[in-house]
C-alpha cells in the first residue's frame, strides 16, 4: 500500500508522463513474481511469453507495481487455488500483458468505475476492499506510459489485460 | 564459528537498528550499532568489524562517503540498506565497494542470507583458497572453470565466448548482485560503452540456453536497474 503510494510520486506531476529506459520484458516479469512471492508464498504463477527478447520503454519499477497488483487480486478475489496465467503477447506496435485468474469473474459494470478510482466496495461485503486503490494507480502508471489497460470475464474467471506502447510515443 | 564475527549496524531508525541488532545477537553474532555515520565511521576504525551493514539515507552523512573512506584501507564486506525506489544510489555505493546490497522492507532470513554470502567471499579472499578450481554447482547446473564447460542435469550447454565469460564471472560470485558495470567491465574489458544494452541482449540469449522458463528464472536472477545475481553455489550453502 505504501509502496502503491510512493509509486504514483515517481509519475512527473506536470506532465503526466514517467522517465522511462528500455527494459527486457522477462527480467521486470520475473522480478514482479519474485516480490510478489516474498509477500504471498503460496501464490502460484505461470508464465508464457513469445520465444523473441521483447525490450520495451518503461519505467520498470512502476511496471513491476501494475504486474503485482493484477497478480495480488486475482489471487485474492478470484477465490480460486488455481494457478494465475500471466501471458505475454507481441503486437505490432504494442506487447500486452494478460492476468488471467479461474475464479469466481468480476463484475464488468464497476470496472470502469474502479479504474477511475470511483468505486466503492458495498458495505455489506468486503470481496472488493482494497482492490480499487490499487487499480486505479494500476490505471494512472498505464496511461502515463501511453497504455491501456482493461478487464473483463472469460469462460471460466477473470481476464485483466494492459497494453504498452514498444516505440517512444 | 558465527559467533566470532562482529558486525556493525549503522542506521539512522531506532526501531529498524534494534530489530536488526536483536536478529543478529539471537543468530550467534556479535553486533555494535551506531545511529549517525560519524560515530560509525570511527567505530570502523576503532573496532575493526568483519562486516558493515550501512544505511545509505543517514542524516548527518552521505552513506557513499562513508563506503569511499571505508574503502581506503579495508576490504572488510560492506552490506547497504536501501529504499526501494533508489537505483541509482545502489548503482553508486556498489561501484563504490560495496558489496552488495538489501532493500527494505526485508525478512530476517533474507539479511541473513547476504551476511553469510558477504562473510564468505571475504573470507575466501582472506584465505587465498584454490576455490575456481572445483566446479560450480546449483540445481544441476554445473560450471567447470578448468575445463570452460557449462552442463546442465548432465547435458553440455554450448555459449558463445563473450556468454561464459558472463556466467561464469557472475557464478565466481554467486549470490552477490554484480552490477551491470562491474560484469561489463570484466567481459569487455575498462573502457567499455557505458550502454549495457549488449549485456542486457546476451543475458537474454543466456537465460533461453541455460533456463527451462526465461520469464521464471532459476539460476540467473535479475536486479532491474542495478545488475545481475547467479543463484548461490551448492558448495557453500
Amino acid at each position: 500500500m505504501v509502496e502503491n503510494l510512493l509509486s504514483v510520486t515517481r509519475i512527473q506531476d506536470d506532465t503526466g508522463t514517467v522517465k522511462k529506459e528500455d527494459e527486457v520484458v522477462e527480467e521486470v516479469v520475473s522480478e514482479a513474481i519474485i516480490r510478489l512471492k516474498r509477500r504471498l508464498p503460496d501464490i502460484e504463477i505461470h508464465v508464457s511469453a513469445p520465444e523473441d527478447v521483447l525490450i520495451i520503454p518503461m519505467d520498470p519499477l512502476l511496471i513491476e507495481q501494475v504486474l503485482m497488483n493484477l497478480m495480488e487480486n486475482a489471487f485474492i478475489h478470484s477465490e480460486s487455488d488455481r494457478p494465475i496465467d500471466l501471458r505475454i503477447t507481441e503486437n505490432p506496435d504494442t506487447v500486452t500483458f494478460h492476468i488471467i485468474d479461474y475464479g469466481k469473474g468480476i463484475d464488468e459494470q464497476t470496472i470502469p468505475l474502479i479504474l477511475k478510482g470511483e468505486y466503492t466496495a458495498p458495505r455489506t461485503s468486503d470481496t472488493h476492499r482494497g482492490m480499487g486503490i490499487g487499480l486505479s494507480i494500476c490505471n494512472t502508471i498505464v496511461q502515463a506510459h501511453g497504455g491501456q489497460i482493461a478487464a473483463h470475464n472469460h469462460a471460466h474467471g477473470a481476464e485483466f489485460l494492459f497494453t504498452l506502447p514498444k516505440g517512444d510515443i | 564459528m558465527t559467533d566470532s564475527y562482529s558486525i556493525l549496524i549503522i542506521e539512522d531508525e531506532k526501531n529498524i537498528l534494534d530489530f536488526m541488532a536483536k536478529t543478529l545477537r539471537s543468530n550467534g553474532y556479535k553486533t555494535i550499532t551506531s545511529e549517525t555515520g560519524q560515530s560509525g565511521l570511527s567505530i570502523i576504525n576503532s573496532h575493526c568489524p568483519d562486516l558493515i551493514l550501512l544505511d545509505l539515507g543517514l542524516p548527518d552523512m552521505d552513506g557513499n562517503d562513508i563506503i569511499s573512506s571505508v574503502r581506503k584501507w579495508t576490504s572488510c564486506p560492506i552490506i547497504v540498506i536501501s529504499a526501494r525506489a533508489g537505483e541509482q544510489d545502489k548503482v553508486a555505493a556498489l561501484d563504490l565497494g560495496a558489496d552488495d546490497y538489501i532493500t527494505k522492507p526485508f525478512g530476517t532470513s533474507e539479511l541473513l542470507a547476504r551476511i553469510r554470502t558477504s562473510l564468505r567471499h571475504s573470507n575466501r579472499m582472506a584465505s587465498n583458497s584454490p576455490l575456481f578450481i572445483r566446479p560450480y554447482k546449483c540445481q544441476g547446473l554445473m560450471l567447470d572453470f578448468e575445463k570452460r564447460i557449462v552442463t546442465l542435469d548432465g547435458k553440455e550447454i554450448h555459449l558463445t565466448p563473450v556468454e561464459y565469460k558472463i556466467v561464469a564471472y557472475l557464478a565466481k560470485n554467486s549470490g552477490k548482485v554484480m552490477t551491470y558495470a562491474s560484469v561489463m567491465e570484466n567481459v569487455w574489458g575498462p573502457f567499455t560503452d557505458s550502454n549495457n544494452r549488449i549485456l542486457r541482449v546476451n543475458m537474454a540469449n543466456i537465460r533461453r540456453k541455460i533456463e527451462r522458463n526465461p520469464s521464471q528464472p532459476q539460476f540467473l536472477f535479475t536486479e532491474v536497474g542495478v545488475g545481475y545475481r547467479m543463484c548461490e553455489d551448492e558448495n557453500e550453502m
